[in-house]
């Protein structure tokens, strides 16, 4: 069973990659964030990117941590959690573009779409898609509905 | 009794057995043998992680701020403005004087002012919800317990202080999970120095005003220093107060399974906890707004300066005069005793304004009036954040911790650490030339 | 400097030369027990200015008088007394290396448990709460893969720290049980040099079973007698 959980190879390869990708991208938001560059990027109460970037940080280091254990079963696990956390950081900024759009229309203001569509995380998620579905694939075979079914 | 009688025939035999079930007892309580691996092992193999446990917690919950705030700011704005124009119709249709000003400033524009926050409220418990249901709660929980251990929580104090971000009030009725009754009224007395969502608008208002760009910054630090100043108590509580002293216990915890959160029951958790909310909205601090309101247009017509509210204010002021707050900032403090909300309502109603009661408005009027510096605006929310647990809240304590001494005991430390910080920030922030 | 005697024992297979060897850094004087044609061990180790004299006992599941090398393993320790005991116990394996274990806890030796194997049981998905287990036990627990030689400073460590402080563990048996020990132990303690000399429990263990070697010794001091009422 712990066998049948580990990564192949060349997930456990691209897993790297975007764990790699993730990290910088993270990085750079973080370092940007720092400098006093709050100006129209940050919404008016929180400065976005310190933790943004340092979320994208983590989600980078959870793909790299499945891609280096990629023998042991512990790697789906990173896997699963790294999937998790890219999906609802990308479905969070979508909102987020979605929230503000609807804001410009009731309050009357310019919306600069352009930037809250562009957010990298967003965009992440196409290349995450095939650690994705693996992810969701072995959650709905591990679920304890389907071990008593085959029991 | 013989030996024959209690063993048997043949005692060796029967002695080799009576030490494997001792065996067995002790490997059934320390030993879990290889179980088909579950969909609940793997992701606690990352959930749970010594070095990426605590980041991907901070992660999430950053994730739920950004949802909270920034997802449900349309829904706020169309209440902000649905209120502002209601105000404006109203003091158009109705004819007298007094009954205008009352429907447009004390309903619709004090009132207003706070329910604006409403959105946040709900979708900060629906996402807190989310976190509970699919048991990722108790993980978190499991991974901060080391890391709260040295100042006398523990992890089971967490849940209740989380749920404190949104409102004191449910994180006090979950301290009901903790099992020790010392651990337990230490995360109560604690409690209230968790920000909640009630503290927020006097926050933005106030940082909105006077801090300009770093108004971001200045909220930030308001949550930072709410947790800070948690810890720090907490290990001052435990040092000094004898009743809290003591081992531990130890931290075990039945993690439940990850269960997919069903819709039906994250909303109804969001719905029992906002409701709260509501409830109290419509009434401690619909009638706080209106007292403040009264107080302040009366003798009617007298300009605010001269009115009821403005002498009350006065008689407080030198109790805060060295903290660089007036007599307007010690009314809204002394009322935000009913309700923390009502500080912003007070505001509100000051400024008087009718027409728009936007917070921008309020926020304008602040600055022109030079009611707050930028370092006395930053001491004022941190008096706020620290003073006092509101009614409602002290109301809670009491009836969980079934004791005057403690309620009493929390009120009267929150007010003198308040006072202490407030006078801490303007006096180092006077010496570094901030002003 | 202090000088301790330090046994080491446990079921075959378990690793337990591999600790000798690292204890002692390979050097060992091999002869054979007195009169016995079994091989005897021994061997020096120095730590934290304490001298330990290893002995690797034979490897035994138990402590009976079935077979030499099980007598020789617990007459050694009855007789010698070594300071203390050290146990090794195959982690993937606990239920049966314990067995072991309970009679050395029985014979009152100054236990330390080396639990070997460590990595193999985690690849197994085996759970261990060593720290519960060294709570029911009463004796120390050293986590250990001697392969790789991990654990092996906490083990020195741990027998250093037990030498100091003496035995103090017991695993309690029935309460059936346990009346028969201690009324089988209130007639053996009329006999004073007896006792001196053989822990009074495991005496009362080893009547209760009937072992061989202990029985004639009972028949040599004469005690047969008054415990023939309780024997049944």
């Amino acid at each position: 069973m712990a066998e049948a959980l580990r990564l192949n190879r060349g997930i456990a390869i691209y897993a790297a990659f975007l764990g790699v990708l993730y990290l910088i991208i993270g990085l750079i938001e973080f370092l940007s964030g720092l400098t006093p560059h709050i100006g129209e990027l940050s919404p008016w109460w929180m400065p976005r990117d310190i933790f943004g970037g340092l979320s994208a940080i983590v989600i980078g280091l959870l793909y790299i941590a499945s891609s280096t254990s990629w023998r042991r079963y512990e790697s789906m696990g990173y896997l699963l959690v790294a999937t998790l956390l890219s999906a609802i950081f990308a479905v969070l900024y979508l909102l987020i573009a979605g929230a503000n759009g609807l804001d410009s229309l009731i309050v009357g203001e310019e919306w600069s779409w352009m930037e809250d569509v562009s957010r990298p995380e967003i965009w992440l998620l196409l290349p995450s898609l095939p650690p994705l579905i693996l992810s969701w694939r072995t959650a709905m075979r591990l679920r304890p509905e389907a071990a008593t079914r085959e029991a | 009794m013989s030996v024959k009688e209690v063993l048997g025939e043949e005692p060796e035999v029967a002695m080799a057995e009576e030490r494997y079930r001792v065996i067995g007892e002790i490997l059934s309580r320390v030993f879990r043998g290889a179980r088909p691996l579950t969909l609940s092992d793997l992701l606690d193999k990352a959930f749970l992680n010594r070095g990426l446990g605590i980041p991907i917690f901070l992660a999430l919950w950053w994730a739920l701020f950004r949802f909270t705030f920034d997802v449900s700011a349309p829904l706020s704005d169309l209440i902000d403005i649905f209120f502002s124009r209601l105000g404006e119709f109203a003091s158009s249709i109705i004819g007298d004087e007094w009954w205008s000003a009352f429907v447009s400033d004390a309903i619709c524009g004090g009132l207003g002012g706070v329910l604006v926050f409403i959105p946040p409220i709900f979708f900060l418990f629906f996402g807190l919800a989310l976190l509970e249901d699919s048991g990722y709660l108790a993980r978190a929980a499991f991974v901060v317990d080391k890391i709260v251990r040295p100042f006398g929580l523990q992890g089971r104090s967490f849940i209740p202080l989380l749920l404190g971000f949104g409102c004191n009030i449910p994180g006090v009725m979950a301290t009901r999970t903790i099992p020790s009754e010392r651990d337990r009224i230490l995360t109560i007395c604690v409690n209230p120095l968790i920000t909640c969502s009630a503290r927020l608008p006097v926050y933005v208002l106030i940082a909105g005003a006077v801090l300009g760009a770093y108004a971001p910054m200045g909220v930030f630090t308001m949550y930072l220093l709410s947790i800070v100043l948690a810890l720090l108590m907490a290990l001052i509580f435990k040092t000094l107060i004898p009743y809290f002293r003591g081992r531990r216990a130890p931290f075990i915890l039945e993690l439940p399974d990850y269960a997919r959160p069903t819709l039906r029951s994250t909303l109804t958790h969001m719905y029992e906890r906002g409701i709260l909310f509501l409830k109290k909205a419509g009434t401690i601090i619909f009638l706080g707004i209106i007292v403040v309101w009264l107080l302040s247009s009366h003798p009617w017509g007298a300009p605010l300066d001269q009115s009821y509210i403005a002498t009350l204010g006065r008689w407080l002021e030198p109790l805060f005069r060295p903290l660089g707050f007036d007599w307007r900032g010690a009314v809204a403090l002394f009322f935000g005793f009913i309700a923390k909300e009502i500080v912003v309502g007070t505001f509100a109603v000051f400024f008087g304004l009718g027409e728009e009661a936007e917070i921008e408005e309020v926020q304008r009027s602040i600055v022109e009036l030079g009611v707050f510096t930028p370092l006395t605006g930053f001491a004022f929310m941190a008096f706020t954040l620290i003073y006092i647990p509101c009614l409602a809240t002290i109301g809670i304590i009491y009836r969980e911790t079934n004791s005057v001494k403690w309620t009493l005991f929390t009120v009267i430390y929150g007010l003198i650490l308040a006072y202490l910080i407030a006078l801490l920030i303007v006096v180092i922030g006077g010496l570094m030339g901030l002003g | 400097m202090k000088e301790i005697e330090v046994a080491l024992i446990g079921n075959p297979n378990v690793g337990k030369s591999l600790i000798f060897n690292n204890l002692t850094g390979g050097r060992a004087h091999v002869g054979n027990w007195p009169g016995k044609t079994v091989e005897k061990k021994e061997g020096r180790c120095i730590h934290k200015g304490v001298t330990m004299r290893i002995i690797d006992l034979p490897g035994v599941y138990s402590l009976t008088a079935a077979s030499i090398d099980e007598l020789i393993a617990r007459n050694y320790i009855v007789e010698e007394r070594p300071d203390v005991v050290v146990d090794i116990v195959d982690a993937s394996n606990l239920e049966r290396n314990l067995y072991l274990t309970l009679q050395l806890l029985e014979l009152e030796a100054n236990l330390v448990v080396a639990l070997n194997k460590s990595d193999i049981a985690e690849s197994l998905g085996y759970e261990i709460d060593v720290k519960g287990l060294s709570e029911l036990l009463g004796v120390p627990i050293v986590p250990t893969i001697a392969t790789v030689k991990v654990g092996m400073e906490e083990l020195k460590d741990a027998i250093v720290e037990a030498s100091k402080r003496g035995v103090k563990a017991r695993v309690r048996y029935r309460e059936d049980i346990e009346k028969l020990i201690e009324r089988i132990g209130d007639i053996l303690r009329k006999d004073e040099a007896l006792i001196k000399k053989y822990p009074i429990r495991w005496l009362a263990i080893k009547i209760i079973e009937r072992d061989e070697e202990v029985m004639r010794l009972i028949e040599e001091r004469g005690l047969m007698g008054e415990l023939r009422e309780v024997i049944g």
